[in-house]
């Protein structure tokens, strides 16, 4: 794309979405915390919009529901979107990661079906990869998919799957061959959540809202047309969407920022004085703000090196293990100031301060989820720093799973 | 905004760091420090070849018209070998305010760099302890650095009525006093410059005076951040490899999560400091309004990153990072110093802050 014809895609772009979303203007940022299963059918609407409108998956294929777009339409999309109020996090997992590896591994026509409907909002996918006893070291799940004629029997059980509930396929890891070297016993599956024999289970969260789930599997029976990838190839399959995950770059965790902690912080006093002018908390603001807006800086980099036809670097990696954890420390900073008013639910407290609270509970959540803070340094010194890998006595042995 | 370097400036760095690598910094680095003394002209001549001082002059004025970037990535390539040449002062300074002021002859002078600038702080201007009266300049500046061969040194300062002064002393002349002050890092030098009525060369009054002294110590805290960068790098480049050859409990020690978890900090850091410095290099050369802080958060992040690298790394080479023979203590003393000089590390997170509850407080208004 020319110069132009970048900006007048991104022109283009911009009109439609002033006519049909509200853009966000900083000041109300934290208004629209619905929970994630709150906002699936306004999910759905939008979706459904954006595809009547061209904006729908544009780099996926016109066959699979898609725009044939390019990246660069992609990425402009985006980032004219971030500049509004739209549900968010509910189809991000199927779009994003699922149909992506359905479209590479999978047969037509399963695959232009389904990824027709997911591409206008009307079906939802989840994720079935981590399991009780296989989280970081999810190559050692041991939900079970054994041939019976044509089709897979699927037994076990998988843990902290987002969406369940109103998801209408998944995307299964599955041990195929428990006498196989651990990561070369898995196969990919797509699975029909409305399978006889699938029970999903809400988790209740320490928040007291309910966003993931645990999925039983009990003889559940799955067509071999389902299977994605060869038998055996699950791990690299896996990994293709893991890759996806991080192609999707720029991650929002609408957690604290430090202008939000800033605000907060003109209505508390430390010892009498407004504690906007405390030393030390003023220091802590600039290293937040340093932090948040040098991540910003990465994300800008890694879209530029998309646009450019490059593939992005461990920037996802990065983000997320300061941002989770910063989230965190602010909230526990401004509770400090808080004094006494730190022991009232948010229940109690000003409409501005969910955005804390937030925070406190979800920065705990996001240094464990997509890859725990120590799993992140692991890929960072092993694959970008080339460090050697720790004694592995699963591996070391070629251990059977 | 342009985020990644093009290929000019890739090709331009490529050389910049082959002939640095050819010319041995490091191995003249730790001469130094054992003579402790800092350097003669050890890297003016190879710069110059290389273009590095032509590369921001406008193409009108006989440059190669190709912005700051080039600069900063030379910043970078001479901090990662711990280069002791004067570099921020001299560029930072001495060029930049050439070019400001659209001096030919002063231009000309640090084009070839047969001029050496010192470095000193260009603020604070109404309560400087520098007077200025009939161009003769009174007063001490209390701390200077990259002084040993320095020819000229810039001075923020007023007149009698209170105008702001922006004047250029030639070190050689009479009524200035040199005094060299021991410097944590021998390899580049520190002093305090007393000046009793030294005759001066007014290069800016008023308001003109205020923002030129602004913009150059932009510069000289864009290139430190960079030199800063470098230094960084290198010294998680040491620690790494040292990490993968230094065995211990029967496997190399950059196995064990304790250690390579903290490699993994010092690179995160590392990385946030380079996306604020590039970005930063783009204002600066577009002369964004964002400039200020981004400079400011290109400097903060490069003086932890610097910081946290250099120490760590002497950690993690354990009892040896302790020894003067290592190069530990290169990039410790290194850190330390140019985390010194430029805008104090405290007044640039203030800077920072204050943008950030600026913006608070016009949000809730």
């Amino acid at each position: 794309m020319t110069e132009e014809e970048i900006e007048a895609y991104r022109m283009s772009a911009r009109a439609w979405l002033t006519q049909n979303a509200e853009p966000i203007t900083g000041r109300d940022r934290w208004r629209n915390l619905k929970p994630t299963s709150e906002r699936v059918e306004d999910a759905r609407d939008w979706q459904k919009r954006k595809h009547a409108a061209g904006y729908a998956c544009i780099t996926w294929p016109k066959e699979f529901g898609g725009q044939s777009g390019s990246s660069v339409q992609q990425i402009i999309f985006a980032q004219e979107e971030a500049g509004f109020f739209t549900p968010r996090g509910v189809l991000e997992i199927g779009l994003g990661m699922c149909v992506p590896t359905l479209i590479q591994y999978g047969q037509n026509p399963l695959r232009q079906q389904l990824a027709q409907k997911a591409a206008v909002g009307e079906e939802i996918w989840c994720q079935l990869f981590s399991e009780p006893n296989a989280g970081s070291d999810l190559a050692g799940l041991s939900t079970k998919a054994e041939q019976s004629g044509k089709n897979w029997r699927v037994n076990g059980q998988k843990v902290w799957t987002s969406g369940a509930h109103y998801s209408k396929w998944g995307l299964l890891l599955a041990r195929t061959d428990p006498t196989a070297h651990k990561h070369a016993g898995l196969t990919m599956f797509v699975v029909d959540m409305d399978s006889p024999g699938i029970t999903v289970r809400p988790i209740r969260q320490m928040t007291g809202e309910e966003d993931f789930n645990e999925v039983f599997f009990t003889d559940v029976d799955i067509p071999d047309h389902q299977r994605l990838g060869e038998v055996g190839q699950g791990w690299s399959v896996a990994l293709t969407t893991l890759m996806f995950e991080r192609m999707s770059v720029g991650t929002d965790l609408s957690f604290l920022e430090a202008t939000d902690v800033a605000k907060l912080s003109l209505n508390l006093k430390i010892n009498g004085t407004p504690a906007s002018q405390d030393q030390e908390l003023r220091r802590n603001l600039a290293r937040w703000h340093i932090n948040e807006r040098g991540l910003k800086i990465l994300s800008w980099r890694a879209q530029e090196m998309l646009l450019a036809g490059g593939t992005p670097g461990p920037e996802r990696s990065v983000s997320k293990l300061i941002a989770a954890s910063q989230g965190q420390d602010m909230a526990h900073y401004v509770l400090a100031i808080m004094g006494d008013q730190a022991a009232l639910d948010s229940a109690a407290l000003d409409a501005s301060q969910r955005l804390l609270e937030r925070s406190w509970a979800w920065g705990a959540a996001m240094r464990i989820a997509g890859g725990t803070d120590e799993i992140l340094r692991n890929i960072i010194s092993e694959r970008v720093l080339g460090l050697p890998q720790g004694p592995r006595p699963d591996l070391s042995h070629k251990k059977k799973h | 905004m342009r985020l990644t370097w093009n290929d000019t400036e890739l090709e331009f760095q490529a050389s910049i760091a082959r002939t640095l690598d050819d010319a041995h910094v490091l191995d003249h680095v730790r001469a130094l420090m054992n003579e402790k003394r800092p350097d003669g002209d050890h890297l003016s001549d190879k710069l110059v070849e290389l273009g590095v001082t032509e590369a921001a002059i406008p193409e009108q004025n006989g440059g190669l018209g190709l912005g700051y970037e080039p600069i900063c990535l030379a910043a970078f390539e001479l901090g990662k070998r711990l280069s002791p040449f004067s570099f921020a002062s001299t560029l930072g300074i001495g060029l930049t305010a050439s070019l400001l002021l659209e001096d030919d002859c002063l231009a000309n002078q640090f084009r070839a760099l047969k001029t050496r600038c010192a470095g000193a702080r260009l603020a604070h201007l109404g309560s400087t302890s520098l007077s200025f009266e009939k161009k003769e300049v009174c007063g001490e500046v209390s701390f200077a650095w990259d002084t040993h061969n320095a020819d000229v040194v810039l001075v923020a300062t007023t007149d009698r009525s209170g105008s702001p002064i922006l004047a250029l002393i030639e070190l050689g002349n009479a009524g200035v006093t040199h005094t060299p002050l021991p410097s944590i890092d021998p390899t580049r030098s520190t002093a305090k410059l007393s000046f009793k009525k030294a005759p001066s060369t007014l290069l800016a009054s008023g308001d003109r005076a205020v923002t030129y002294a602004e913009t150059l110590m932009q510069h000289v805290d864009l290139y430190v951040a960079f030199e800063q960068i470098g230094g960084a790098i290198s010294a998680l480049e040491m620690a790494c490899n040292y990490a993968r050859e230094r065995t211990a409990f029967g496997q190399p020690i950059g196995a064990f999560q304790a250690i390579k978890h903290r490699l993994a900090d010092i690179y995160t850091k590392n990385e946030i400091a380079r996306a604020h410095a590039r970005y930063a290099a783009d204002c600066l050369s577009h002369g964004e309004s964002d400039t200020g802080i981004a400079v400011a958060c290109a400097r903060a992040a490069a003086n932890e990153a610097f910081l946290f690298a250099a120490k760590e790394s002497l950690h993690i080479h354990g009892g040896i990072g302790f020894t003067f023979d290592s190069d530990c203590h290169l990039f410790y003393r290194r850190a330390r110093f140019l985390s010194a000089i430029g805008t104090p590390q405290l007044e640039t997170l203030e800077a920072v802050a204050s943008h950030v509850v600026t913006t608070a407080e016009g949000a809730t208004a």
